[in-house]
């Protein structure tokens, strides 16, 4: 602005007419644009509320724009939840012990009806909303699950679960095919009239002894029962006849009871007949003239019972426990046959993504609540010894490591094995007094957190981290048990983590919404392996025999299904309803903070319009007003003008 | 008495009414000429024995001294207010106002609503996108406004040269107006119309610097500044401008000439002594003045408020925490306990930031890797102490112990500083410590990320010990790591080869955001006059706005207010000085009268005389 040119400017009455001139234009460019002021420094005193509230819209806005992406994907999830439920209910109820259908028709069409349930479990496991997936808890680049023939039939030379399973089901067959058993009858002179029956090693396939019963008096009949106290040692049981007279009579029956691999309980009756039925049956035994040709009658009997066993009842077992290892849950390794003859097979083995499938590539925890983070703990009554162990076979990648810094005190001696997989003994050789300690530590698998545990023996009721003194070293023991499983369980369960934890999104200021989803946990899991197992077997029917085996595999393939998908697990961590739960939490969440940005965001919105717009009537008014006084001015000032001396000479 | 006498007398009146006559038609004809003063007629009425007849001495100019005087003030002020208001007014465009796109408000929310989305959706090339382009809207609204200053410190340069040519004018045809004042043979109404172009000068050399003008009875005038330094008296000081050629932003000014990297502005009297008048404050209004406060002040200011902000947008980013462990001392009862803290990491300009309560009130300490041993409470209250911690860590803790009566601190070993309180006396208590370390690379380096980067794509960590210090003119340097530009996974992907669904990166870095503190101006006992920012990145930003928009209205304020009142003044000359028309022409009537009757007087004595004469 040039302030100097003229030394004498207009006359101040025309400077009041070029000021009104410029309010005029000043409102009508708020007129125009509603806005009060059109630059930084009009908007004086109101520019620092301006400027907050401005900042509070935007993040108002950052976080609707947030709700509106995690709304989209939990309605996206809610949707394959509910078909997630669906079809759970589906497979329970498609395969009913001793339900065949006409003509077998639910035997023929199980396998594929299974087979199409699995495909759609896989496909909307990897299902993605714009390019995320929505199952691998944070790892949502790429999709959790490989496709159903990959999982099944393995690829590049990596097995499948097929070939996880066959080598599985020879394993727990074993050589003869009987459940790697062996019956012996010593042909020795004279003649003992004993069968023995025992497992052929200490190793997790097969069938394993558990009891042992008969309805012969034991002057008929005598026999030893397995031991199941001593751990990690092959059982063994035998059956003595008592010679004539004492000899077993015809309708007493010997009872045999086996622990299944995937912890069922089965067992075989054999009777005692006169003469063999015919066709012969597998369920009796021909007493003989002397009692060891009884023992040889039952040993055969016996022997083809026990591959009948083996074919049906634990040919399913195998089949689940077999995908129980091969679709390993958070927190567990795929387990795999150990050995190049599974049959002969005694230890399973880890495996890993270099020759097996990996059903499950999300994010996943790698120490999980369930089975106390890969450990056990056992009590030995005699020694009144409490063991802490490592589950066999050891993962790098899952499950704790115990680590003992065992001090020996008083009454406790506890020694500590660093031999993989580790193991803490705690030995109580008499009452603790109370303030005595046990320390050792869990650690998580790859350089994780290392949790110290302390066990502290108190007189009275024990708290958290305590243990009860008992009134001798045994109930001690008992205690101390009791209460190492609290502290592993706690330290798994803070391991293990939320899975809904590993997906947030802020959606207020202090408010997270948690929508993470594994597609490993419980629901899920449970769904895929029953589906898996019943889609790779076939049940034929070509003629009366193998119908019959057939149906007596399939109940107990439906009897392990049934098992597996009850609706009892609904309550369970990460089942499918739970689940469904969490995530509609989740939604509710997302909607309360929706109304409160809402609401918010219409009082910041007035606020601001109260700050920076202006009152079109208020400028309106202004308007004619400066316009009435402006053209009263252009009309006082040119009637001035006119009155000029010089014009009346 | 006689005839001749009347006869003498109406024609000394017909020469006076001429006289007049010529004067108000010289009025009347300047009356819309600026600067020109109304003039008015001396007449003498001499009264001898018989005869008393007017005569004119000469003109008179209206003229007031000392309105002259607060004319002269008011326009320099005038025209320093204008000049800072016109740049200012310019800025504030380029600024923007609250909401509106471009405004560093708007741009701040989008970067922070982008990397919210992008923690809601890592995986999302679009998100990841969006938030790599709002960083990069960041960086260049930081450039633009950098660039804007320093192109408007440009412009000043240009205007104080073209001013100092200018300037150099007028002061030599003031002197001239002067010499030739001298001459006293000159009639009155020649004499009058110089008066009025030395006065129109010496307002217009006003307009360009403070002036004093010393009017004297000869009618020359004398030149000084406010501040006392002579422009004109006996002879002309000559102003030069020696142009710093092109403006950065460390283009700052520095009182000893040797440093200065602005242009240097210099009077050279008659007598060859030479003055900075910058240095020597000489300056005190006018456009020079103003355009000098705008080059090196208010824009300067505007330009390390936008520095602070690039400065803290970098390192709210790149700043990787390493809280410090828990330490004591080993002493089994009541052991000082404190913390063990790794500073190793530490590049210069990082610092260590712990808490410790004294006798209950708690106290925060920032502690500086720098060589420059500052020590010095800042904006917020924070005690902040120079150390150089990159060298041996045990003489840096033992420069760090002197400072503090009651903690005791100690190094254990290259690369530790042990904070400890004062174990059984009880009264202090190490609350927290963290030493703050700038990311060194885009993976496996932890959740920070060096998005922010400076000149060259080289590391900004704030370098104190540079020259000049690595924050100052950052904004107009800070650019997007090109690496993050090319692969913008490296926004969310922290490890190698981890998943692209982890939002860690991502919810780290809002959260550095919301909660990262930041403080401008060092010292404030050394930038009194300065804002302080201080508070988190936005809030930072919300001052900054909320402080340019209330300076500039400020100044267009101050502008308006002294534009009225030279208005005002002007007024006041206008009626002092100014020809009113109406009384012009009532004068010129009342002449027109006073000649036809003094023509009437000649005619009457004349026909008397023809009638005596005739009669003889």
């Amino acid at each position: 602005m040039i302030v100097n040119k003229s030394m004498f400017p207009l006359q101040t009455g025309f400077g009041v007419i070029s000021k009104m001139q410029e309010r005029f234009s000043d409102l009508q460019v708020q007129l125009g644009t509603g806005m009060k002021a059109s630059t930084l420094a009009d908007m004086g005193r109101d520019l620092p509320l301006s400027l907050s509230v401005r900042s509070r819209l935007g993040k108002i806005e950052g976080y609707s724009a947030n709700i509106a992406t995690v709304d989209l994907r939990l309605s996206f999830l809610d949707k394959t939840m509910s078909r997630f439920d669906t079809i759970e209910g589906e497979a329970r109820n498609s395969a009913v012990q001793g339900q065949y259908g006409t003509n077998n028709i639910n035997m023929a069409t199980l396998p594929s009806l299974s087979k199409a349930r699995l495909d759609e479990v896989v496909t909307l496991l990897n299902s993605d909303v714009a390019g995320r997936y929505l199952f691998g808890g944070s790892n949502t680049d790429h999709a959790p699950v490989p496709d159903t023939t990959t999982l099944l039939e393995g690829q590049g030379g990596k097995a499948g679960f097929k070939a996880v399973l066959s080598e599985r089901k020879a394993a727990d067959a074993g050589l003869l095919g009987n459940g790697r058993l062996t019956t012996a009858h010593p042909v020795v002179i004279p003649a003992v009239p004993t069968v023995t029956l025992s497992e052929d090693g200490a190793h997790p396939f097969g069938l394993k002894l558990s009891n042992i019963s008969t309805t012969a008096p034991n002057t008929a009949v005598t026999y030893t029962a397995p031991d199941t106290t001593t751990p990690g040692i092959a059982r063994t049981l035998d059956v003595t006849f008592a010679e004539v007279p004492d000899q077993i009579v015809a309708g007493n029956t010997i009872t045999i009871g086996f622990s299944l691999p995937d912890g069922t309980e089965t067992q075989i009756t054999l009777e005692a007949v006169e003469t063999a039925s015919v066709p012969p049956s597998v369920n009796e035994f021909v007493i003989g003239a002397t009692a060891d040709d009884t023992a040889a009658n039952f040993q055969s009997t016996l022997d083809a019972r026990l591959v009948d066993v083996a074919s049906k009842e634990l040919n399913a077992a195998s089949n689940f426990v077999a995908s129980e290892s091969f679709f390993n849950g958070p927190g567990e390794p795929v387990l795999r046959v150990k050995g190049t003859n599974p049959a002969t097979a005694t230890e399973l083995r880890v495996a890993d993504g270099t020759d097996t499938i990996m059903w499950y590539q999300g994010q996943s925890p790698a120490v999980a609540a369930e089975g106390l983070g890969r450990t056990s703990i056992r009590t030995d009554a005699a020694t009144n010894t409490v063991t802490l162990a490592e589950k066999a076979p050891v993962s790098a990648d899952h499950g704790f490591t115990i680590g003992g810094t065992a001090a020996v005190t008083g009454n406790i001696t506890t020694t500590y094995s660093g031999a993989s997989p580790n193991a803490l003994n705690v030995e109580f050789t008499g009452v603790p007094t109370a303030g005595q300690q046990v320390q050792f530590t869990l650690t998580e698998p790859n350089g994780g957190t290392t949790r110290e545990i302390t066990l502290t023996a108190v007189a009275g009721k024990p708290g958290v981290g305590q243990f009860q003194i008992g009134a001798d070293a045994s109930a001690t023991a008992a205690n101390f048990s009791k209460a190492l499983n609290t502290v592993v369980s706690e330290a798994a369960i803070l391991a293990e983590g939320n899975p809904r934890q590993t997906v947030t999104s802020q959606i207020d200021d202090s408010t997270r919404a948690s929508y993470g989803v594994q597609g490993n946990e419980s629901g899920m899991l449970r769904l895929v392996r029953s589906l898996a197992s019943m889609s790779v077997e076939t049940f034929l029917d070509t003629d009366a025999a193998t119908e019959s085996a057939s149906k007596e595999r399939y109940d107990a393939m439906a009897r392990r299904q049934q098992l597996q998908l009850s609706a009892s697990h609904d309550s369970e961590r990460g089942s499918i309803e739970i689940l469904t739960m969490e995530l509609a939490v989740a939604r509710m969440s997302l909607q309360n903070a929706t109304s409160r940005h809402t609401d918010y965001k219409a009082q910041l919105d007035n606020l601001l319009s109260d700050v920076e717009t202006v009152s079109k009537e208020d400028v309106a008014m202004e308007l004619m007003a400066l316009q009435t006084r402006l053209q009263a001015s252009y009309q006082v000032t040119a009637m001035v003008s006119q009155l000029s001396l010089s014009k009346y000479m | 008495m006689g005839l001749t006498t009347s006869l003498t007398n109406a024609v000394s009146g017909l020469r006076v009414n001429q006289d007049a006559l010529g004067l108000v038609s010289k009025n009347i004809a300047n009356s819309g000429t600026p600067g020109y003063h109304r003039q008015s007629l001396n007449v003498v009425d001499y009264n001898s024995q018989d005869s008393s007849y007017a005569r004119s001495v000469g003109a008179n100019r209206a003229f007031n001294q000392s309105l002259q005087s607060y004319y002269n003030r008011q326009v320099s002020d005038t025209a320093n207010s204008s000049i800072q208001a016109s740049y200012l007014d310019r800025l504030q465009g380029f600024l923007g106002k609250p909401g509106a796109a471009g405004s560093l408000d708007t741009i701040y929310s989008d970067l922070q609503n982008s990397l919210q989305a992008m923690a809601t959706s890592p995986d999302d090339y679009t998100s990841r996108s969006n938030a790599v382009t709002a960083a990069q809207t960041m960086a260049e609204t930081l450039n633009r406004l950098s660039s804007t200053i320093q192109g408007m410190r440009q412009e000043t340069e240009g205007q104080i040269a073209a001013n100092v040519h200018k300037m150099n004018g007028m002061l030599n045809s003031l002197s001239e107006v002067n010499s030739r004042m001298l001459d006293l043979g000159m009639t009155d109404s020649a004499r009058a119309s110089l008066l009025d172009q030395r006065d129109r000068l010496v307002a217009s050399v006003g307009e360009l610097i403070d002036v004093r003008a010393d009017y004297r009875g000869d009618g020359t005038v004398a030149l000084m500044t406010r501040s006392g330094v002579g422009l004109l008296d006996n002879g002309v000081s000559t102003f030069s401008f020696k142009s710093a050629g092109s403006l950065s932003a460390n283009s700052v000014f520095d009182p000893n000439s040797a440093e200065t990297k602005v242009g240097q502005l210099s009077l050279t009297t008659p007598s060859g002594l030479t003055i900075d008048l910058v240095t020597q404050g000489v300056l005190q209004g006018g456009e020079l003045g103003g355009l000098v406060t705008l080059r090196d002040k208010t824009l300067v200011e505007a330009q390390e408020q936008l520095d602070e902000i690039a400065s803290g947008l970098a390192q709210a980013f790149s700043t990787v925490k390493t809280p410090g462990v828990a330490a004591d001392d080993g002493a089994a009862v009541d052991p000082a306990t404190g913390f063990d803290v790794d500073i190793s990491a530490l590049k210069p300009g990082n610092d260590v930031l712990f808490s410790y309560s004294e006798g209950g009130e708690t106290k925060q300490v920032r502690v500086v890797n720098s060589i420059d041993p500052v020590d010095y409470f800042d904006a917020s209250g924070q005690r902040v102490i120079g150390i150089d911690l990159s060298g041996n860590a045990t003489t840096a803790a033992a420069a760090l112990n002197a400072k503090f009566n009651g903690l005791n601190i100690t190094s254990t070993g290259a690369g530790n500083l042990r904070i400890l309180d004062d174990g059984a006396l009880g009264s202090t208590d190490v609350k927290s410590a963290v030493a703050r370390s700038t990311s060194t690379g885009l993976q496996g380096a932890g959740l920070a990320l060096n998005l922010f980067v400076d000149q060259g794509n080289s590391t900004y960590t704030n370098n104190l010990d540079s020259d000049p210090p690595q924050k100052q003119g950052f904004a107009a340097r800070i650019s997007i790591n090109a690496a993050v530009v090319a692969n913008n996974k490296l926004m969310v992907q922290h490890e190698v080869g981890g998943t692209l669904g982890d939002a860690d990166r991502a919810n780290y870095i809002i959260s550095q955001l919301d909660s990262m503190n930041f403080t401008s101006g060092g010292n404030p006992a050394a930038n009194k006059d300065k804002f302080q920012l201080t508070g988190t990145l936005g809030e930072v930003i919300s001052q900054l706005v909320g402080f340019q928009g209330a300076n500039i209205n400020a100044a267009l304020t101050k502008a308006d207010d002294r534009q009225l009142t030279l208005d005002t003044i002007s007024d006041q000359m206008q009626s002092e000085y100014g020809v009113n028309l109406d009384e012009e022409m009532a004068r010129l009537m009342e002449l027109q009268n006073a000649y036809s009757a003094n023509a009437r007087v000649v005619s009457v004595v004349k026909e008397l005389l023809d009638a005596l004469l005739a009669s003889v």
